[in-house]
């Protein structure tokens, strides 16, 4: 028993292999390889020639055809556009108020309320918590998908806290929806949608706490969804003007009383 | 440097420009406060033994958001999935909310007055055979109210806690090694441990915050070697330095062989285990504290347990038992080690437990920061209800025991009662009482009715054909449920009564590392659900009303009598429960049980003015109260005897001494056969707490892990012909299921082993575990059986 790991060796394999792969396409395969590259088909089982089973093995054409999920299709044309420079600092930002709406929309489909974390729209390795941060660490912008960078400082554990939007494999997910609890009544407190000013042209005050969000471009910076952007990327000291809103952080939580 | 540049680069104007387009183009208007009506007030998270506070957010009577409590020390602003959504857990649309009783195959709902009655004339109707079946999710004053109402009041002592199936064999460790139980660290040794060892423990999904406490120590550049002894690859084995695979029951050959070494190599910290330990060895007849041994017996017994030897029991290699003996054997480095329901739930678990607090106490590797024994908790109270209030068969509140005549005059005194009014004869461990109430009542089957409060037993017993569904097929036994939700328990139940949960009431809980935790009701709870301990009272006093001598004290006071300006109020009456705080009443009456083994409590007050406090809390000169870290350390707890150092006061040989046993290797009670091939093992996932009955209904945790599954090695899954997906047929000698398979998924076990989560009533797969039990703790093992898999048809 105590020479048998096949378990060990096989998750190192795959990332051995996921790692050739990622090395071709450099930065780009990094981050397709955790989130777009999902479980392919499985093939069926074939007999080989001494009567044992194996998998046959499956080819890139095959892989790729096998993806699913929303990022399955962003490498395509990945090249052409590794010209691209990306967004900068100094690209004008013009958003509307229905981009605002839709993002605040978004916002709060992935959570149950203002300050919950945020489940994960896409598959994940779970088994490997680096590779969050090949996309997370400082927020990227691919084929219109963005993955901001972290809001908080890096904790280890990501999948401690954001649970994945679906399961992480949908063959397992056989049963269907749980009986007799598919309504649920809770319904979560959300932010407003703007900060207050004090007059025309004053800046406005943040909406939220910043427990957890000491990182604004996460949301605000460059990678920040149209609609949250900030207009002035380039500013690096936000609370130089912009308020905290006291009635979210918990430092103005009045002290208790029976 | 670039962003500098850009910063120089880019137009101060375009800035201006752009100012009116500012938050989304909307012109900007004058807004006073941001939120309206939010307020915030603190409370321990529903979930596991780790104790998280958290901060909840109430608007218009409903709880709307929840943030990790910055000011908690236990968690420091943070939570997990679970902890971040517990605010959910209150609002699925299936809540019950009226009082049913079974009618047939059908429930019809009925007045509270009526279900009152019923429970009342059950209890009249057979005194001696009404059981109580409660809870680690008790809070300490529910507890303590049902705790009086089975011993002070129907002197019949049937009352056992699911915590019996969690951490029972804990307190049986805890007890033989130091005569008193729980934790004598704390979470503070997380954060100087240099080194982690998980025994059979799996806290990246279990105690996540507790988890990430260390391994995020390693982002701020510290090292922390983390050695993971387990029987399947977990995610805490993805951040461990060393995971070493054992087969199921090694874990009492690892520890022996690392003891052995110590012993062999002189390594042992001999002024530690002079000065402080005794030696133990297994009595005849069983008894939990064995009889006197010493360390010449220790040494030749432990011998044979050679590295070698070691890992043809364990399947650890010899090479990492020498690692290990070399990491105790090193005084400058302090070692944590960490337990769950790896060692508990085990039919060896009191041996295991003391097998590794003897290897702490024999390298001296205990009693500074950073060097523990530490066990954990599954439930929010565990410590706090099931051990500290004792609402187990054999003991009575504060560290007591029934068996003890000066135990029971003690609680007599301090409850008011008659002398001989609680009864000598323990009543029945919790599978005792299952299988009993499984058995007619001809047939020696006592126990006729059952009450369950805050638990899911339908789901969470092993062996549950046998322990659990038999009864109903017999006509004659009564189970009343307690509960929020429709559960495999409510399912059937006779009678259902709906439950307050969690800050729908006032609650306090005591967390794994001895800390008692205050919460206020926040919110109401929906219908006509009430407080379990609101219930416990209300049926006392229909009794008592009845004329039920036991109701009453020696002065023939009502048991649950409570004044406010020299008038009773009457909380029996739901609309006066909340006149006065019943959780501060009880928890001050309770109080004074907590000195005998020094766990003392402080003021009710204090507690709601902190987040938690670790006992003993002791009050100081000036008037105020300070928790205790480090038990039995003298830089720390004040019961120390001073310059002794270390003091193990209640020493079961009386010496200040703590025991060092002897526990053979014993293979485990069921092993793989040709008939049943394989090892199935049982447990949790992130996701789901427990029987699911609360994270199965929050939508972000039921979508993230929809249903169980079958976790299967590559090799047995390819030699099977199955794959991922597909469904595989699980069967013991007790039961079978049908169960997804999952490859390299969450865990992986190794070859010839498989793993099944708990949390799904669609795919109960404690219908296939084992009720075999430890000797002394009466826990059993749901960690190891033999198992047959193959590919399911259809």
């Amino acid at each position: 028993m105590s020479s048998e790991k096949p378990v060990l060796e096989a998750n190192p394999a795959r990332v051995r292999r996921m790692q050739i792969f990622a090395g071709a396409a450099v930065g780009f395969a990094v981050i397709g390889l955790f989130l777009g590259a999902q479980e392919p088909p499985r093939p069926a089982l074939q007999d080989s020639l001494d009567g044992a089973v194996g998998e046959a093995a499956v080819n890139y054409t095959q892989l790729r055809a096998g993806r699913r999920g929303s990022n399955s299709t962003m490498y395509d044309g990945a090249f052409a556009r590794l010209r691209d420079q990306g967004p900068s600092v100094n690209d004008e930002v013009v958003q509307t108020a229905e981009e605002r709406e839709a993002v605040l929309g978004q916002r709060r489909e992935r959570r149950a309320y203002a300050g919950a974390p945020p489940t994960i729209p896409h598959s994940v390795q779970q088994k490997d918590p680096a590779a969050c941060l090949a996309c997370h660490s400082s927020g990227a912008q691919i084929a219109g998908k963005r993955a901001p960078a972290m809001s908080h400082r890096e904790y280890t554990m990501c999948t401690q806290c954001h649970a994945m939007q679906r399961t992480e494999n949908e063959h397992v997910a056989q049963l269907g929806e749980y009986p007799d609890a598919l309504e649920h009544g809770f319904e979560g407190l959300h932010e407003p949608s703007q900060g207050s000013r004090a007059y025309q042209g004053a800046p406005p005050t943040m909406p939220h706490p910043l427990f957890m969000r000491e990182n604004c471009s996460s949301c605000h910076g460059v990678h920040g969804a149209l609609g949250m952007r900030s207009t002035h990327p380039e500013r690096q000291n936000c609370q130089q003007c912009h308020a905290e809103s006291a009635p979210f952080d918990q430092a103005a939580v009045p002290p208790f009383t029976p | 440097m670039e962003r500098r540049a850009f910063l120089r680069g880019s137009a101060m104007a375009a800035a201006t420009a752009t100012a009116a387009r500012l938050a989304g183009g909307a012109e900007p208007k004058s807004q006073l406060p941001v939120v309206s009506g939010v307020s915030w007030d603190k409370a321990p998270c529903r979930f596991c033994g780790t104790g998280c506070h958290v901060m909840v957010g109430t608007r218009g009577g409903k709880v709307v958001a929840v943030a990790g409590d910055a000011k908690a020390e236990v968690n420091k602003g943070l939570l997990c999935m679970k902890g971040y959504h517990v605010g959910l857990a209150l609002y699925g649309k299936d809540r019950l909310t009226k009082p049913l009783l079974r009618n047939g195959d059908k429930f019809e709902e009925i007045s509270w007055e009526k279900a009152i009655k019923v429970v009342a004339d059950r209890v009249e109707a057979d005194p001696k055979g009404f059981a109580f079946y409660g809870s680690g999710q008790w809070t300490i004053p529910e507890g303590f109210a049902a705790q009086k109402f089975i011993k002070g009041g129907l002197s019949n002592n049937h009352i056992d806690p699911n915590a019996r199936l969690c951490m029972a064999s804990a307190v049986t460790g805890f007890i033989a090694t130091y005569g008193v139980d729980e934790p004598a660290g704390c979470y503070d040794d997380l954060d100087v441990a240099d080194v982690v060892i998980t025994w059979g423990n799996n806290p990246a999904e279990m105690h996540p915050i507790l988890f990430s406490r260390v391994v995020d120590r390693r982002s701020k550049g510290e090292k922390i070697e983390w050695i993971d002894l387990t029987t399947r690859l977990t995610r805490t084995s993805q951040h461990a330095s060393r995971v070493l695979l054992f087969k199921p029951q090694g874990d009492l050959a690892v520890a022996n062989g690392v003891m052995n070494l110590l012993v062999q190599n002189g390594s042992y910290d001999k002024e530690f285990v002079e000065k402080h330990c005794a030696f133990r060895i297994d009595s005849e007849p069983a008894a939990l504290k064995g009889k006197e041994s010493s360390f010449d017996e220790f040494k030749s017994k432990i011998a044979k347990y050679t590295p070698e030897y070691v890992e043809e029991l364990s399947g650890v290699p010899a090479d990492e038992i020498r690692h290990l003996a070399e990491l105790f054997a090193n005084k400058k480095i302090r070692i944590t080690s960490l337990w769950c329901m790896g060692m508990n739930q085990h039919t060896q678990g009191t041996a295991i437990n003391t097998l590794v607090h003897g290897l702490h106490l024999l390298s001296g590797h205990f009693g500074k920061p950073g060097d523990a024994p530490t066990s954990l908790t599954g439930q929010p109270s565990a410590c706090g209800t099931a051990r500290e209030v004792g609402t187990l068969a054999h003991a009575l509140p504060g560290g007591r025991l029934i068996a003890k005549d000066a135990h029971r005059k003690q609680c007599e005194d301090l409850w008011n009662l008659p002398e001989g009014r609680i009864n000598k004869v323990p009543g029945y461990h919790t599978v005792k009482m299952w299988e009993k109430f499984c058995t007619p009542q001809a047939k020696g089957g006592d126990i006729s009715t059952i009450w369950v409060q805050v638990t899911n037993p339908g789901h969470t017993l092993p062996n549950s054909n046998k322990l659990f569904r038999k009864a109903r097929e017999l006509g004659e036994k009564f189970l009343i449920v307690s509960d929020v939700y429709p559960t495999a328990t409510t399912r059937e139940a006779d009678l259902i009564l709906p439950s307050a949960m969690w800050v729908e009431k006032n609650g306090v809980f005591g967390n794994s590392e001895r800390r008692t935790q205050q919460w206020f009701r926040q919110v109401k709870p929906p219908g006509d659900a009430r407080d379990d301990c609101w219930q416990t009272i209300a049926v006392a006093r229909e009794l008592y009303e009845r004329g039920v001598p036991g109701m009453k004290d020696k002065d023939g006071k009502f048991l649950f009598s409570m004044e406010h300006e020299g008038k009773e109020v009457e909380t029996w009456k739901w609309r006066n429960y909340y006149d006065i705080n019943v959780d501060e009443r009880l928890f001050e009456e309770y109080r004074p049980f907590t000195r005998l083994k020094h766990k003392d409590l402080a003021p009710y007050s204090e507690y709601v003015k902190a987040r938690g406090l670790r006992w003993p809390v002791v009050e100081q000169k000036d008037g105020t109260w300070r928790e205790t870290k480090f038990r039995f350390s003298e830089f720390d707890d004040p019961y120390v005897k001073k310059g002794s150092v270390i003091d193990f006061y209640h020493s079961t040989t009386n010496n200040g001494r703590a025991q060092i046993w002897f526990r053979p290797y014993v293979a485990p009670p069921e092993v793989p056969d040709k008939d049943f091939p394989m090892w199935l093992c049982t447990g949790r996932v992130i996701e789901h707490w427990h029987s699911g009955s609360m994270t199965m209904r929050i939508p972000q945790l039921r979508q993230a892990m929809p249903n169980a599954y079958v976790e299967l090695n590559p090799r047995d899954a390819n030699e099977m012909g199955l794959a991922t997906g597909d469904l595989a047929l699980l069967e013991t000698r007790r039961g079978a299921l049908r169960l997804p398979v999952w490859i390299n998924g969450r865990g992986s076990p190794p070859p010839g082993s498989v793993f099944v989560p708990f949390f799904d009533e669609r795919l109960l797969i404690n219908l296939l575990t084992l009720d075999a039990h430890d000797k002394f703790s009466k826990q059993p093992d749901y960690k190891k059986c033999a198992v047959r898999v193959r590919p399911a048809k259809g």
